[in-house]
């Protein structure tokens, strides 16, 4: 026995059960500027440090996998905790209440930034 | 005229400011940047170009043409920042910012950023300035690598 080439996961079954939609509440993706990265060349040459904006970047990036639709209307606040070396694994967190995402980043366990964003109404 | 690789220790690709029209040593900083290459400059990058035409202020007098361990730009927080469209390759953008508090090396700046007059970036609140590189805290282990 083996899956039908129309079996799929991917659809509500509308005819059997609630086609409500499914919503993201959180997300987890990870990352890892690599040190022959361009902007390690200049920021700063001889002593690299990942800029913070990348850091807001892909945060954005994420929240846009789970909110596709949804336009930001502000960057709240953004803490930076640590820097962020080359060759550095980010792992970045982000849950969802209404329009606003809360998001951590941390390498190795230990939080480099923190940010809180907001969407604009009814954009979800 | 200092240049402003003299002042900050930013360099290509990563220089994002490249003329200052006016500035007023600890209180405020008009400078600008035009958009190079075919690309269009996403907001986080207009964000990182005002932050660093806010170090080209708080720096001014104290300028850091290299990072190194004793001393290392850093922006510790950013509040309220709201972005408007990206910036097309060939634009300038113009940017204000004003230094809003200084206390024990640390500064509070706020501003926007500008096309032709219309807002592309606002700013109400960045908090940084330089600091000794074992401060930044950088595990040992991470460092070795």
């Amino acid at each position: 026995m083996s899956p039908g080439p129309l079996n799929s996961e991917r659809h509500p079954v509308a005819a059997y059960a609630t086609s409500a939609p499914l919503e993201v509440d959180a997300i987890v993706v990870s990352t890892m500027p690599a040190p022959t990265d361009v902007v390690f060349a200049g920021h700063y040459p001889g002593f690299p440090l990942l800029p913070g904006a990348y850091l807001v970047e892909f945060v954005l990036r994420a929240a846009a996998l789970a909110r596709p639709e949804a336009v930001l209307a502000e960057l709240v606040t953004c803490r930076f905790h640590g820097p962020v070396a080359p060759g550095d694994r980010l792992r970045i967190e982000l849950s969802f209440m209404g329009i606003h995402c809360a998001a951590v980043v941390t390498v190795e366990g230990s939080p480099v930034a923190r940010l809180r964003l907001r969407y604009q109404e009814g954009r979800r | 005229m200092i240049s402003i690789g003299e002042v900050l220790p930013h360099r290509p690709p990563m220089l994002f400011v490249d003329k200052v029209i006016e500035l007023v040593p600890g209180d405020r900083i008009t400078c600008t940047y035009t958009v190079t290459g075919s690309a269009s400059m996403p907001g986080v990058l207009v964000l990182e170009s005002w932050a660093q035409a806010a170090l080209l202020l708080i720096l001014w007098d104290d300028p850091q043409p290299e990072a190194r361990a004793s001393s290392v730009p850093i922006v510790g927080r950013f509040g309220g920042v709201r972005f408007g469209r990206n910036v097309l390759p060939g634009q300038t953008i113009e940017h204000r910012v004003e230094l809003s508090r200084l206390i024990a090396g640390t500064a509070f700046l706020t501003g926007r950023s500008l096309i032709d007059g219309e807002i592309v970036l606002e700013v109400d609140r960045l908090v940084g300035g330089t600091r000794p590189a074992k401060d930044l805290r950088i595990p040992a282990e991470r460092n070795a690598r």
